[in-house]
């Protein structure tokens, strides 16, 4: 009896422990990449530029076409100029465009502070949309902010990616949005940006900072560009500056649509003119 | 075992040539066989959807079948391929070649049957009409039918060739659904572009007998009051939707050297804010006694007729002289003589009878100070009871409204709420409660009431405020209170 008392015990020992081990192994297994799904995701945000935004097109519900609103901010005094005519323009602080949902555009960067004379060539790709109501897609575009530690780090060799992603407002972070305490998520180099931010929200743009220069061979420049994608330019007009507006522009209320802004053409397509307001409070 | 091989291949090359299910050629069958399925409908039904409808794959969430959220995870299918592979076709679904394959055999090692023998060998596939498995002889897959007259209804579009095969079958499933042509976004809207408050999100809002609440969301707007009749109600009030969208970014920065940065939070694995919930929620069982709360006022019935049974005469003055004697009594003896004689019992009798029933279906009136007296009606009885309810407690409408529809981060929103009495009875104990998501801020001191109260701002779970108001009069009919403040969009 005692013996097979102590068999007993040892036995339920024996698979306590087996039971823990398996439990610990699982816990602190750091090989669990394929998630509680047990699968591989299918798009992750290290994939090469366009990829992303070519599989969006491909899927549910019809994106092609319209002309997302995008608003590029940076530190003070930072500037930012899309590429028009094969070349940039002086840029300005507060880029504003209509960009296709599922190009990718090379935009520059200038004018870094404490950065005199440096450059960036970052790529956006716009991978979804928004829904604003009648009216309103201008006043409300993706907003992208890029802070000093981005530049500095693409400026010092490493590769930055921001994917922006539409927050889910029940589980929204209780910090009020600002320049200042806008701070992003930072992953680890072993996760996948892409998969953080579509566990927080929509993911709807991607930005990849580490560009320095764009390339000095001519054949090189198309691939560069990414084929130059058309964009609509969204000009800004002060509300104190009158009533005036360029004639060259056009005015679009709601949302900036291909139909509405003609057949694209290589650079800019028609200008959206809005009134002039912070992005910020 | 080699003719049913022989079979699935026949109908293999049948799906691959014509893109219709076909049956192999099969012995006559018997008049009792004629209904019954094809063991291999099922599979060609499925490529028939596979190949028409590409469907996502493991990678699509929830969320992204069909609604405004969809993320890029949701953008392919299994078989997806990418813009950087060749032969890369968006929204093209699974061509047929490489499609869905019931069987392990590859039918095109075998020889292309004749299509004049499969033009009468055509199958029922698992999707066509009932009908269609009932007629007999050769049967499309959509409903056409070969060899014979078309005893039943064409139901589908299908055209047939002159070979006698089915040219681009257009079926309806009949078993199981297919999913609808929806596009992602059919309305337009993006749930996660607002930001709404007000309203009462499940679970619903009730109240603890400690006067606190429970089941009260960030986003819920209530009032709840006590009635004249002592029950505690609580109403919720509309929900008020501003266009705010709110754009985070992740960000990962990797360089040459692995390692070499110190990077801040590794995970974000628990959300932030709402989804989690302090207060305690109701049992499921009560244990507790419950009191009763207000006692219904004992409703009588509108009239009652009394039931007055005769006096009992005491003295009985005898008749000292018949002056007036009734005919009907003349000539009895025992009226006379106060004899009874056998020759009169039936008379007797007769006039019995009549007194009881004048006595009975008869009844005594009387005119006592133009008063009517009531009647004694025997046996009477409650024939129905009707019974009039009026509303004896009040009832508080409450309305939520908000400035403007949209509003960035940093921007002042101005609230209005305003409860009213549209009851017939005054309320009391007026609380109105509002609770106030992540994303909106209180701005300190912005709210005024037209009416008395009392007002307490709470921290609640989502990191903001928990307004209540508790109006301090007594809100009778027709009375409302009209409370404003002010958020900042955050």
């Amino acid at each position: 009896m005692a013996y097979g008392n102590a068999r007993s015990l040892g036995f339920a020992c024996c698979i306590t422990a087996l039971l823990v081990m398996l439990h610990e192994a699982n816990a602190a297994d750091p090989s669990d990449y394929l998630g509680k799904t047990g699968r591989h995701r299918l798009l992750t945000g290290d994939m090469p530029p366009g990829y992303l935004g070519q599989a969006r097109l491909a899927g549910r519900g019809f994106v092609n076409g319209y002309f997302q609103p995008v608003a590029l901010t940076g530190p003070k005094g930072t500037r930012f100029s899309l590429t028009r005519n094969g070349g940039y323009s002086e840029g300005s602080e507060i880029l504003q465009a209509g960009l296709l949902v599922g190009s990718v555009y090379r935009f520059q960067v200038t004018r870094i502070p404490l950065m005199e004379g440096a450059e960036l060539y970052p790529t956006l790709e716009v991978i979804d949309r928004t829904y604003p109501p009648p009216g309103l897609a201008t006043r409300y575009p993706i907003v992208i902010h890029l802070d000093q530690e981005d530049l500095e780090s693409a400026l010092a060799g490493k590769m930055v990616t921001r994917v922006i992603y539409l927050e889910d407002p029940e589980t929204a972070v209780p910090m009020q949005q600002t320049p200042v305490t806008n701070r992003p998520v930072e992953v680890a180099e072993y996760q996948d940006a892409l998969a953080v931010a579509d566990r927080l929200g929509r993911p709807v743009a991607i930005v990849r900072i580490g560009s320095l220069a764009p390339p000095r061979t001519p054949a090189l420049m198309p691939g560069f560009f990414f084929g130059f994608p058309t964009w609509a330019p969204i000009e800004t007009v002060s509300q104190n500056a009158g009533r005036t507006r360029p004639q060259t522009a056009v005015t679009v209320p709601g949302q900036v649509q291909q139909q509405q802004l003609g057949a694209p053409s290589q650079d800019a397509g028609p200008t959206v003119t809005v009134t002039d307001q912070p992005l910020f409070k | 075992m080699q003719s049913i091989k022989n079979l699935m291949l026949g109908s293999m090359v049948a799906i691959l040539s014509t893109g219709c299910a076909f049956s192999p050629p099969r012995p006559e069958p018997p008049p009792g066989a004629i209904g019954r399925a094809n063991p291999m409908s099922q599979p060609a039904g499925q490529m028939q959807q596979w190949g028409g409808q590409p469907m996502g794959g493991p990678g699509m969430g929830p969320r992204a079948m069909g609604g405004p959220g969809m993320g890029p995870r949701a953008m392919g299918g299994p078989g997806m391929g990418g813009p950087g592979y060749p032969g890369y076709r968006p929204q093209q679904g699974y061509p047929p070649q490489a499609g869905f394959r019931p069987g392990g055999a590859y039918p095109t090692a075998q020889p292309m049957p004749d299509r004049q023998a499969l033009a009468h060998a055509v199958a029922q596939a698992s999707f066509s009409s009932p009908a269609a498995h009932q007629s007999g002889g050769a049967t499309c897959a959509c409903g056409m039918q070969h060899g014979a007259a078309p005893t039943a209804p064409q139901v589908q579009a299908c055209s047939c060739n002159r070979f006698g095969g089915c040219q681009r079958c257009n079926p309806s499933p009949y078993g199981y659904m297919m999913p609808p042509p929806v596009p992602m976004n059919a309305y337009g809207i993006d749930p996660q572009e607002f930001i709404c408050d007000g309203g009462d999100n499940p679970p619903n809002v009730a109240v603890r007998r400690d006067d606190s609440l429970t089941g009260l969301q960030p986003e819920d707007t209530v009032v709840h009051y006590t009635t004249a009749a002592g029950d505690i109600e609580v109403e919720a009030s509309n929900k008020v939707c501003l266009y705010a969208p709110r754009f985070l970014s992740v960000r990962k920065i990797t360089g040459a050297l692995a390692g070499g940065r110190a990077i801040g939070a590794a995970q974000f694995d628990k959300p932030q804010g709402t989804s989690r919930l302090d207060q305690p929620l109701p049992r499921l069982t009560m244990t507790d006694s419950v009191e009763l709360a207000h006692a219904d006022v004992a409703r009588k019935i509108d009239a009652m007729r009394e039931r007055v049974r005769g006096v009992p005469v005491d003295s009985v003055l005898q008749l000292e002289q018949a002056s007036d004697v009734m005919a009907a009594l003349v000539g009895l003896t025992i009226d006379q003589l106060n004899q009874l004689q056998d020759d009169e019992k039936v008379a007797l009798e007769q006039f019995s009878l009549a007194a009881i029933s004048w006595a009975l279906d008869e009844c005594v009136e009387a005119t006592i100070e133009d008063l009517k007296a009531p009647s004694l009606v025997r046996d009477e009885s409650l024939q129905g009871l009707t019974i009039y309810e009026f509303p004896e407690a009040g009832r508080l409408r409450i309305h939520k409204m908000a400035d403007r529809t949209d509003a960035k981060p940093g921007e002042i929103v101005n609230f209005a709420i305003r409860v009213e009495n549209v009851g017939d009875a005054p309320v009391d104990r007026v609380v109105l409660t509002d609770n106030l998501i992540t994303r909106l801020e209180y701005v300190e001191g912005s709210e005024t009431c037209s009416a008395g109260a009392e007002f307490l701002p709470v921290k609640n779970d989502g990191q903001s405020l928990r307004l209540q108001w508790k109006l301090t009069d007594v809100l009778r009919v027709g009375e409302s209170a009209t409370i404003r403040f002010k958020c900042k969009v955050r």
